[in-house]
């Protein structure tokens, strides 16, 4: 299992994955899809989640927290158990209640379609990911004095008018650096993937990560998976770059 | 309008918690339903027949005989968030509480192998768990998740220490306490919850794995409850999805346990990095 004796081969595995290898940029452009698909939809859900949890009006605040929580730090074995299951071809419960409303007429094999796989794989991504930046928000939107908010109040502001003034402005470094740090993360995530698809149907989804993977633990060709992973480690360094670049613009300490 | 507002605020709660926990309501329920019942084409969200069945099935030695696994679990998460707290406390003191040469050049380079992970190292763990010779052992696993959440944990454990005041040590080193002694009786206690929480996060992070175990176990050996099971997921495809999520729900029990005990120490722990102004 372990091949040849190495040699060195200078950049011939570089020049091979990107200038030969059929599927490289197709990957590249998945990985796009998934990490700002799964980034923004993460954003979309978590910050509103975040505002409703952190609003007085519901009581057990820290009950409801826990809750959500629960799809953030459960196995991803059995969180790909339950969407393989909720999005299974012939006893899928997706199938049964849009076929229901009447929405579909036909049941869709909705992890083994070209076309439904990505959508289907975002919204898997969204809620195992999105209750992570719901708690990050919640600290932040924790920390805002109370008195900002009564000063505003007093001068007539409205609802509106407050989350747009001081709610948005005070949480905008906050936002970012969080989605950055979503971002890096949901780039190195091999397992949601793998579990759901591992790739496919054919390459439709295989993403760098995955990619790596597949080049070296089911081809052997551990020089080009080694080579994919060096590529992989430019984008990540590059976010970072940007995540430094970000919190020491907002003087965030991290 | 008031009542309007609640009304709304709580609807919005409730359209989150449903989205959040439905999915996995699903299967907890189907887990113990009998297994007609589990394909029956018209879903049936509380089974008039309960059964623990799936789960006899998941530890019987002649059915998914899960035990062993669930051991490998244990063990490898339970051993190396002890060693990776222990490092994490004591690194952490020294770049929490003391100014050094190039300290913060330290903290940006931890930062980052913090984001170095997953996919990017997996080639060299394999390799170099070949050359070792300890593929498919304990070892191998625990040096890699002590190498994975290191970098995170020295970082917790250095925000929790330096929140500390400054004059505690000043105080203790006049009463003629060294070093260690003001370390381990005077600091480790005052910040035992956040203590806690790493090794709890460290537990959950080595229990989750899926990738390391995956190309790093090979046999009931060493081979982890994550492992086992997404080995039946792909096998079996139709045949034991009652005794699959049975399992899927037993190993999602340990996580969850110690974040309902500990969920403000986590999530104290968890924010504690970039939202702290």
């Amino acid at each position: 299992m372990t091949g040849p004796e190495p040699k060195f081969v200078g950049f011939a595995n570089y020049l091979k994955i990107l200038t030969v290898d059929k599927y490289f940029y197709q990957i590249l452009g998945n990985t796009v899809i998934w990490v700002v698909g799964s980034t923004i939809l993460q954003l979309l859900l978590g910050f509103p989640a975040a505002l409703v949890l952190n609003s007085k009006r519901i009581k057990f605040r820290g009950f409801f927290r826990g809750l959500i929580l629960i799809s953030w730090v459960m196995p991803i074995i059995t969180a790909g158990m339950v969407w393989r299951w909720v999005y299974n071809a012939d006893w899928g419960i997706l199938n049964y209640y849009l076929s229901k409303i009447g929405l579909i007429k036909n049941y869709v094999n909705w992890l083994g379609n070209s076309k439904t796989v990505w959508p289907a794989l975002l919204v898997a991504s969204l809620w195992k990911g999105f209750p992570y930046m719901t708690v990050m928000f919640l600290a932040g939107l924790q920390g805002i004095p109370v008195q900002l908010y009564e000063a505003a109040r007093v001068d007539g502001a409205n609802a509106w008018n407050i989350f747009r003034k001081i709610t948005l402005p005070i949480m905008r470094p906050i936002i970012a650096v969080v989605s950055m740090t979503s971002a890096i993360l949901t780039w190195n995530n091999f397992r949601m993937i793998w579990v759901l698809t591992q790739g496919g149907p054919g390459y439709r989804t295989t993403v760098l990560s995955t990619y790596v993977y597949v080049k070296t633990f089911t081809f052997y060709r551990f020089g080009e998976g080694a080579t994919v992973a060096m590529i992989s480690f430019i984008f990540v360094i590059a976010m970072i770059i940007v995540y430094i670049l970000l919190t020491k613009s907002y003087k965030l300490k991290w | 309008m008031e009542i309007l507002k609640n009304t709304g605020i709580w609807i919005a709660l409730f359209l989150i918690i449903t989205f959040s926990m439905l999915p996995f309501f699903w299967i907890l329920s189907s887990s113990f339903k009998p297994t007609d019942e589990i394909f029956s084409p018209v879903p049936n969200w509380f089974t008039k027949n309960p059964t623990l069945q799936h789960y006899k099935w998941v530890f019987d030695p002649s059915g998914g005989n899960m035990g062993k696994y669930i051991l490998n679990s244990f063990a490898v998460s339970i051993i190396s968030a002890l060693i990776i707290t222990t490092i994490a406390c004591t690194g952490g003191y020294a770049l929490g509480r003391f100014e050094f040469p190039a300290k913060n050049v330290l903290g940006i380079f931890i930062l980052i192998l913090q984001m170095v992970q997953g996919p990017l190292v997996v080639v060299f763990w394999y390799r170099f768990s070949w050359q070792l010779g300890i593929l498919d052992t304990y070892i191998a696993l625990i040096l890699a998740y002590i190498a994975i959440n290191l970098p995170f944990a020295t970082w917790l454990a250095a925000g929790f220490l330096s929140q500390l005041p400054k004059e505690l040590e000043d105080a203790a080193m006049i009463d003629g306490a060294g070093y260690w002694k003001t370390f381990y009786r005077i600091i480790i206690p005052l910040v035992s919850p956040g203590i806690m929480a790493i090794i709890a996060l460290c537990f959950v992070n080595a229990w989750n794995d899926y990738l390391f175990a995956l190309i790093l176990t090979q046999t009931e050996k060493s081979k982890t409850i994550q492992i086992a099971l997404f080995d039946l997921l792909s096998f079996f495809a139709k045949s034991n999805w009652g005794g699959l999520m049975a399992g899927g729900v037993v190993t999602s029990i340990p996580p969850v346990i110690l974040f309902i005990f500990l969920q403000k120490y986590i999530v104290g722990g968890m924010t504690l990095g970039g939202v702290k102004e």
